[in-house]
C-alpha cells in the first residue's frame, strides 16, 4: 500500500516514541522467559495459542506505531494562524448546531471523538479555509460548515 | 470443552433475533439483526480486503468478532442519549445528525467501550484461553484499530450500516438519509469506500456512473445482492412450520462462528478457507430455490443462481467461490467436508432450540438423518454434545 505522509505535533510523536517502546519492552519481556510448547499430541497447545495470540497482539501495535513513526512528519505552527491546516482545531456551525473538529492524517483519524481525517470529504473541505467563512460540502446533499474558529 | 461451544453457540445465536436499534427507532418493519449485520460485513471485508491487498483470514475474523459483545451490550446508536418521548419529535431528531461537545463525546465513547468489553469478557468467560484470547484481540483491534485489517474495517463495517440505511430508504423512504451523508463525508475516508459512497451518490441522482467508478458500482452490486439473504427465510423451518424462523444470512453467520471455534488450532484445516465456504455456501438460494434435506437438489437452477450472484465479480474471485462451493457441496477439501457437516450438525442445534421453543418437530429423525453423514472429529463432538443435552 500507498505510503502516507502522517503530520503530527512534536508532543504526539514524542508520545507514541514513547509508547513504542513500552511495548517493544513488554515484548521482550513475554517473549524472555520460558514459552509454551507448540505441539501437544496432535493438536496445537492451547496454552502455545494464548501466548501467540498476546504476541500477535503486541507485534501488531508494533508494526502499527512502527510505520507511524516513520511516516510521521513534525506539524510546523502555521505563519496564518487563522487558516484551517492539518492539526487545527477548528469549531464549525452545522445546521445550527456547534460541533468540535481536529484535523488529523488518515491514521489518527476517530471521528466519534471529533478527529476528522484530512482525507475524508469534510475534512478535504476544510482546509485552507479560515475563520467566517462558509464552506459547502456538497453531493447529494449540501451541507454548510460555517468556520467559527480555528486554533493551535 | 464442546458443552462451553455449545452454550457460546446458544449465546452467539441470540443475535439472530436481535434487531439493530438504528432501524428500530426510524420505525423500519421487520428490519435486520444484528446476525445479519455481521454476516454481510464480513463478506464485505473479505472481498474490500482482497481489492485492498490485505489479510483476508484476518478482516473476515475482525468482522466475525466485532459485534459479539452486543449478545450482553445490546446495540447503540448516537441518537439513545437524546431520544425524545413524543413520535413527532423523533421522526424531526432522524432529520439531524447529533451533535456533541468533546466532553460528552469522550464520554459516550467510554461508557461504550467498558459496557461492551464487560459484555464480551462475560461471553467469552467460559471459552478456553487461546479462544478467548483470540476474540478479545480481534475485537480490540477493530475497536482500536491496531493492524490494517482493524483500522480498515472499522470503516468497511460502516459501509455495510451506510448500504443498508441506504437500501431501506429505497425501499421504504425511511431513514432520511440527509444525516446519514453529513455523517459519512465526516467519517469515511479510504479511496475504496469513499468510492462506493460516490456510487451511491449516483444511484441517489438517477445518473449514470462515470467509467471510473465501474469497479466501485459492481461492488456496490455485488453487495446488494448479498443484502438480499436478510430476507430469505430458511425453507427447512418454514416446512416445520416454525413461527419466526432463522434467515439464510443468519444461519451463515451463526455456522461461521461454529466453524471459527471449531477450526481452532487444527492443523489439517485452513481457517480463512473454511470460513469462506461458509460464508458462501448459500450464495446460489437468492435466486434459485433453496432445498431441504429432503429434496432433490436442483443442481442446474443452482448453478444458474450462484452464477447471477456473483456475475459482477471479476474472473478469478469468481473462480475462487465456485471452487469454495464445490468444495462444500461434494465434501471435496477437508474444509469443504468440516463446513458441509458443521451445518449438518448446526440444523439439528437449530432444531433443537426450535423445539424447546415450539414443539413441533420431530427430533429423532433429524438426528438419525444427521448423525449418519458426520465423519469429522470436532463436528462429531459437537454434535454428541447437542445429542446429549
Amino acid at each position: 500500500m500507498e505510503q502516507k505522509k502522517i503530520y503530527l505535533t512534536k508532543e504526539r510523536l514524542k508520545s507514541l516514541r514513547e509508547e513504542l517502546e513500552e511495548l517493544k519492552k513488554e515484548r521482550k519481556k513475554r517473549t524472555e522467559g520460558e514459552s509454551p510448547e507448540a505441539l501437544h499430541s496432535e493438536e496445537l497447545n492451547p496454552d502455545y495459542i494464548a501466548f501467540k495470540e498476546k504476541i500477535n497482539l503486541l507485534d501488531a501495535k508494533i508494526a502499527k506505531l512502527e510505520e507511524v513513526v516513520k511516516n510521521a512528519r513534525v506539524l510546523r505552527a502555521p505563519r496564518d494562524k487563522s487558516k484551517v491546516e492539518v492539526g487545527a482545531k477548528v469549531t464549525v456551525e452545522v445546521e445550527g448546531k456547534k460541533d468540535h473538529f481536529t484535523i488529523v492524517s488518515s491514521m489518527e483519524a476517530d471521528p466519534a471523538l471529533g478527529r476528522i481525517s484530512d482525507q475524508s470529504p469534510v475534512g478535504r473541505a476544510l482546509l485552507g479555509k479560515r475563520v467566517g467563512e462558509e464552506v459547502p460540502v456538497s453531493s447529494p446533499i449540501k451541507t454548510i460548515y460555517k468556520i467559527k474558529e480555528v486554533n493551535y | 470443552m464442546m458443552k462451553e461451544i455449545v452454550q457460546f453457540l446458544r449465546e452467539t445465536g441470540k443475535l439472530k433475533e436481535m434487531p439493530r436499534r438504528g432501524w428500530v427507532i426510524n420505525r423500519i418493519e421487520n428490519p435486520e439483526t444484528i446476525g445479519e449485520h455481521i454476516f454481510r460485513a464480513a463478506i464485505m471485508g473479505w472481498i474490500l480486503a482482497r481489492e485492498e491487498g490485505l489479510d483476508q483470514e484476518k478482516v473476515i475474523e475482525i468482522a466475525l468478532a466485532h459485534d459479539l459483545c452486543e449478545v450482553y451490550a445490546g446495540d447503540v446508536t448516537p441518537y439513545d442519549s437524546i431520544l425524545p418521548q413524543k413520535e413527532e419529535e423523533l421522526r424531526e431528531l432522524m432529520k439531524t445528525w447529533p451533535r456533541f461537545s468533546p466532553e460528552e463525546r469522550e464520554e459516550n465513547k467510554k461508557k461504550k467501550h467498558e459496557n461492551e468489553k464487560e459484555s464480551l469478557e462475560k461471553l467469552i468467560s467460559p471459552l478456553s484461553d487461546s479462544l478467548k484470547e483470540e476474540i478479545r484481540n480481534l475485537w480490540l483491534d477493530y475497536e482500536e484499530k491496531v493492524s490494517l485489517e482493524g483500522e480498515f474495517f472499522s470503516q468497511a463495517d460502516r459501509m455495510e450500516n451506510f448500504l443498508q440505511a441506504y437500501e431501506y430508504w429505497e425501499e421504504y423512504k425511511k431513514p432520511p438519509l440527509g444525516p446519514w451523508w453529513i455523517w459519512a463525508r465526516e467519517f469515511f475516508d479510504h479511496p475504496l469506500l469513499l468510492s462506493l459512497l460516490e456510487v451511491s451518490e449516483y444511484r441517489f441522482h438517477k445518473r449514470k456512473v462515470p467509467q471510473e467508478l465501474k469497479k466501485a458500482y459492481k461492488y456496490f452490486e455485488f453487495f446488494g445482492r448479498v443484502g438480499l439473504l436478510k430476507r430469505k427465510a430458511r425453507k427447512g423451518w418454514v416446512i416445520e412450520e416454525i413461527e419466526e424462523v432463522e434467515t439464510i444470512a443468519e444461519h451463515s453467520y451463526h455456522l461461521s462462528i461454529l466453524v471459527w471455534l471449531l477450526a481452532n488450532g487444527r492443523k489439517d484445516i485452513k481457517k480463512e478457507r473454511a470460513l469462506k465456504i461458509a460464508l458462501v455456501h448459500n450464495w446460489a438460494q437468492v435466486y434459485s430455490p433453496e432445498t431441504t434435506p429432503l429434496e432433490k437438489r436442483k443442481e442446474e437452477e443452482e448453478e444458474k443462481g450462484i452464477r447471477e450472484m456473483v456475475k459482477s465479480l471479476d474472473e478469478d474471485l469468481r473462480r475462487e467461490i465456485y471452487t469454495l462451493r464445490e468444495e462444500y457441496r461434494e465434501e471435496k477439501s477437508p474444509e469443504g467436508k468440516m463446513v458441509s457437516q458443521a451445518n449438518k450438525a448446526i440444523n439439528f442445534f437449530q432444531a433443537k432450540e426450535y423445539y424447546k421453543k415450539y414443539g413441533k418437530i420431530d427430533i429423532p429423525s433429524w438426528q438419525k438423518r444427521v448423525e449418519k453423514d458426520i465423519s469429522d472429529p470436532k463436528v462429531k463432538e459437537f454434535f454428541n454434545q447437542i445429542k446429549e443435552e
